[in-house]
């Protein structure tokens, strides 16, 4: 079944290679997020400005566009580290606006003190969101994560767990077509 | 002809190849005949067979001595020994000093069961104990300075204070610089024998209470509460940009404090890999090494006591004390083998015979 699953895309991407429309695009993103945290039954919002990405996006059909985006994002020193992500959006027709959904991986940094640490690990996110394409080269989105690995970092004695419940994230990014 | 020829050169073969003296093991002898003759007139054969023997002197380790200030913070399972009254804990407890050599031990004040547990395990308290806190302030607070509830006489003071991470304990307010310096300025006011010092993650954080201006983030700020520690110890296990030696810390610690950066951390689980190189920096900073384990909820940590030390005692921070053993191993040869090839023997430990301790 799986290989029948991949012959399918293969063709696909034969097929959709022979189409005109498609195009490569290349940029850079700036992805500032709300992270929904919980510890102790307590959960906490806090913010980080701190992200760049890189941005590849591969577009084969006017309502498609395969994305992928590696970078940094850095939200003190419990949470902090490479991020890759994927992503599909689909382009709702005559409108700027896309549905995105995919999948991000963030590495996170481990360190430690007394008073507490982070865990050293990754963490894969699911993704879906929405964005907007203000022109050809400017476009914005807001993103919702979530994970089943939640453990990120922990308090010193006594010892407790922090949990990351979900991020949100806006998304400003430049894009250039490359091809 | 031909086969008399190579029947002769056959015989010559065996001849030449059995008077040839082979080397024995190395620890037994250098030649097998030897052996053999030192031992065959005190052997009896009993039985058909024949009995040698050899002996050599066999080291195990017994316990470390600090030859420095040398400290701990223990688990749970071993700090809260006392209360427990678990005697597998109170064990554990005393091997801190009798074994492994720690002759400084940091521990929460606690009830008087844990107090007198840990001082019957070689810690008095106004000498070697230290007296930890943490930023909550309901674990070290004014109360517990002055022994109320914990069943020791009020003048009983403890060698040392210390506070844990008074800004970066995650999870709980900080202490602010005027808390921080009335808790200092209280605990000097009613234990002056006693020092004072806290552990903080780098200089920033730390400076923020002892300097005036001190630095943050992107400037200098005035420090009205500016507060005077008799030592500071550095609590994070990375470095700067988050590598796993956090020795730059260390560097910078001790170029703000000077003689006060004297004694600092190592963590058990977070550290275990650098042990060597620590130890090491510490020793040429003239800083004390206290190793940090309360990470530990339960004790399955003797395999890391045990590297720790045995690297401390490479580095200078202990001596080493050894069981010294004659050991004595017993040849059986059957009559079927030739007694010149004592190599055929199977060798068996006969007996030890305990020589003392020794320092190694």
């Amino acid at each position: 079944m799986k290989i029948r699953i991949n012959y399918v895309f293969l063709l696909f991407f034969l097929f959709i290679t022979t189409i005109k429309s498609q195009s490569m695009q290349f940029g850079l993103r700036l992805e500032p997020g709300f992270l929904i945290t919980e510890e102790n039954k307590s959960t906490e919002i806090s913010f980080s400005p701190f992200s760049v990405y890189l941005s590849a996006a591969y577009i084969p059909i006017d309502w498609l566009n395969i994305e992928v985006r590696p970078g940094y994002f850095a939200a003190g020193e419990e949470y902090s580290g490479l991020e890759f992500g994927a992503f599909c959006k689909f382009i709702i027709p005559n409108t700027k606006f896309q549905i995105i959904a995919g999948f991000n991986n963030h590495n996170n940094t481990g360190t430690g003190h007394n008073g507490g640490g982070s865990i050293e690990k990754n963490i894969l996110y699911k993704g879906i969101g929405i964005g907007f394409n203000k022109d050809s080269k400017l476009y914005i989105d807001l993103m919702y994560y979530w994970t089943n690995d939640k453990e990120f970092a922990y308090t010193g004695y006594p010892i407790s767990y922090k949990k990351m419940n979900g991020i949100l994230k806006i998304g400003i990014g430049f894009a250039w077509n490359i091809l | 002809m031909k086969k008399v020829t190579i029947l002769f050169f056959y015989c010559l073969a065996v001849v030449s190849y059995s008077c040839l003296e082979e080397p024995l093991e190395p620890q037994l002898s250098n030649n097998k005949c030897s052996i053999y003759k030192s031992n065959i007139n005190n052997t009896p054969i009993i039985d058909g067979m024949e009995y040698g023997h050899y002996k050599y002197n066999e080291y195990r380790f017994h316990h470390y001595v600090a030859t420095s200030e040398f400290g701990i913070m223990p688990t749970e399972y071993r700090q809260f020994a006392g209360s427990s009254r678990d005697r597998n804990r109170i064990i554990k407890l005393n091997e801190l000093k009798s074994k492994w050599g720690f002759n400084y031990i940091a521990a929460c004040i606690g009830v008087s069961s844990n107090i007198s547990a840990i001082v019957n395990a070689g810690y008095p308290i106004s000498s070697n104990y230290l007296a930890t806190g943490f930023a909550t302030g309901g674990i070290l607070d004014r109360n517990t300075i002055l022994n109320a509830g914990n069943g020791l006489s009020s003048s009983t003071y403890f060698w040392g204070y210390y506070i844990d991470e008074p800004y970066s304990h995650t999870g709980i307010p900080y202490l602010t610089q005027a808390d921080f310096k009335n808790f200092r300025d209280f605990v000097k006011s009613t234990r002056p024998n006693s020092l004072f010092g806290f552990g903080e993650t780098n200089i920033y954080t730390a400076n923020r209470y002892t300097h005036n201006p001190y630095f943050w983030y992107s400037g200098y700020y005035t420090n009205y509460h500016q507060t005077s520690v008799d030592f500071v110890m550095c609590t994070r296990y990375n470095g700067y940009y988050n590598e796993d030696d956090q020795r730059d810390l260390w560097s910078e610690l001790s170029n703000s404090y000077s003689a006060k950066f004297n004694r600092t951390w190592i963590s058990a689980n977070l550290d275990n890999n650098e042990f060597d190189d620590l130890l090491g920096h510490a020793m040429n900073k003239g800083a004390a090494p206290w190793l940090y384990q309360m990470e530990d909820a339960t004790d399955l940590t003797d395999n890391v006591i045990s590297i720790y030390c045995d690297k401390a005692w490479k580095a200078g921070f202990l001596d080493r004390y050894d069981e010294k053993l004659e050991v004595w191993m017993v040849c059986k040869l059957n009559h079927k083998h030739n007694p010149n090839y004592l190599e055929e023997c199977a060798w068996q430990k006969e007996k030890e015979i305990y020589l003392g301790i020794v320092k190694k």
